[in-house]
């Protein structure tokens, strides 16, 4: 200490224990074990890290590959005839296209699972089991699957063709209408108008 | 005497990717010591101080891009340390003197039977300390810090070393009048019981 005044001995020592108080034991230990840690987790990643990444992705990537190239090699795949011959109903609710079996696959195993059966089990079903009639459409899916199987937009037919009678109260620019909503057409409509009679009460 | 972060042997510290474990436990080596006392002396708490050590680095490695920048290393991480403890300190409800502290440090030097006289004279010391005017504490505290030299503790305070020279004679004089005062009317007293 600079001193030009001499302090009472009991203030220099009481000054000299605070300023010369020993460290906690294991401060040390904990600071830097505590800076390590916060340096590690500050770190910029290692070059390293991104190397293993991509081999992982590598491997995954060729593993997938191997997978995608064993299913496409015993499996095959429905062609465009077949998809074709998709039922109408099928067609109007998504249901997926029926599969076909190679005839060289044989009747046993998955392979009798994904649709071909056993002869003698055959011979006990119905025909009408094995080719299931279609199932009848209402008149919009006759006319959806229409539409679907032309190129150009059909013409509705006359059967749902429907007149919409609108009432003309016939009061200017606040003229009410009023729709018959009972029997709508979804293709086609014809609005006629008719004078209403009388006072609007 | 002014020490660059080249000097020290620190310099691994200005690296973006400084994280070597000899390299930390050397900053902690030189520097916890004085960092710890600076604390104390404004927290008078060990745990406190040792937070404010450990804070106190922290902000060295967060910043440490601006280290090469740093001309005199220890005063900067002694104010650094300094701030950090005055910041608590406002934090912190007024209390008095902590006896817990001025008993652990009081029973590393004397014997048991001298413990309890001498840690009450500590803590009449401190409190006589704190009533002082702050740049006459300050200076005092920093200055009774054997790590740090005048001009050191000039550099932390952002004062001229005759500043703080003077700062050291006046909170002298003013210390030793206040415990004069404060034994003779504690003689007073006593001599009034009688």
């Amino acid at each position: 200490m600079n001193e030009r005044i001499e302090l009472r001995e009991d203030a220099v020592r009481a000054l000299r224990l605070l300023a010369q108080a020993p460290l906690p034991e294991g401060m040390a230990e904990r600071l830097t074990a505590g800076l390590q840690r916060r340096q590690r987790a500050a770190a910029p990643a290692s070059p390293r890290v991104p190397a293993v990444y991509a081999l992982a992705a590598l491997s995954l990537a060729l593993g997938m590959a191997a997978l995608w190239v064993s299913l496409l090699g015993t499996e095959p795949i429905p062609a465009a005839q077949d998809r074709a011959a998709v039922q109408p109903h099928q067609a109007l609710v998504g249901s997926p296209a029926p599969r076909t079996v190679a005839a060289k696959q044989g009747p046993t195993g998955k392979r009798a699972m994904r649709g071909v059966m056993e002869p003698a089990v055959a011979e006990r079903v119905s025909p009408g089991f094995l080719n299931p009639p279609p199932l009848p459409l209402s008149a919009q899916e006759r006319l959806l699957l229409q539409l679907a199987r032309s190129p150009e937009i059909a013409r509705a037919p006359a059967a749902i063709l429907r007149t919409v009678v609108v009432v003309n109260h016939g009061v200017g620019l606040n003229t009410i209408f009023e729709l018959d909503h009972q029997n709508p057409s979804p293709l086609q409509s014809t609005l006629q108008t008719q004078p209403i009679q009388g006072d609007i009460e | 005497m002014a020490i660059a972060l080249g000097e020290t042997g620190l310099g691994f510290l200005a690296a973006e990717d400084a994280r070597d474990e000899p390299e930390m436990t050397a900053l902690v080596a030189n520097f916890s010591g004085v960092l710890y006392r600076v604390a104390l002396s404004v927290l008078r708490d060990p745990a406190e101080a040792e937070d404010v050590v450990q804070e106190t680095f922290i902000r060295v490695l967060e910043g440490r891009t601006r280290l090469a920048e740093v001309r005199e290393l220890r005063p900067w991480l002694a104010r650094i340390a300094w701030n950090l403890a005055l910041d608590r300190r406002r934090r912190r409800a007024p209390e008095q003197i902590d006896e817990a502290l001025a008993a652990s440090l009081i029973s590393r030097v004397c014997p048991a039977d001298e413990a309890v006289a001498e840690a009450r004279n500590l803590a009449r010391v401190l409190a006589a300390v704190d009533r002082l005017p702050r740049a006459e504490r300050e200076v005092l505290l920093l200055s009774a810090i054997d790590e740090l030299s005048t001009a050191e503790v000039a550099a932390l305070l952002k004062r001229s070393e005759s500043s703080v020279r003077s700062l050291i004679f006046r909170a002298r004089a003013h210390l030793q009048e206040r415990l004069d005062g404060a034994q003779r009317s504690s003689k007073a007293k006593n001599g009034g019981r009688r």
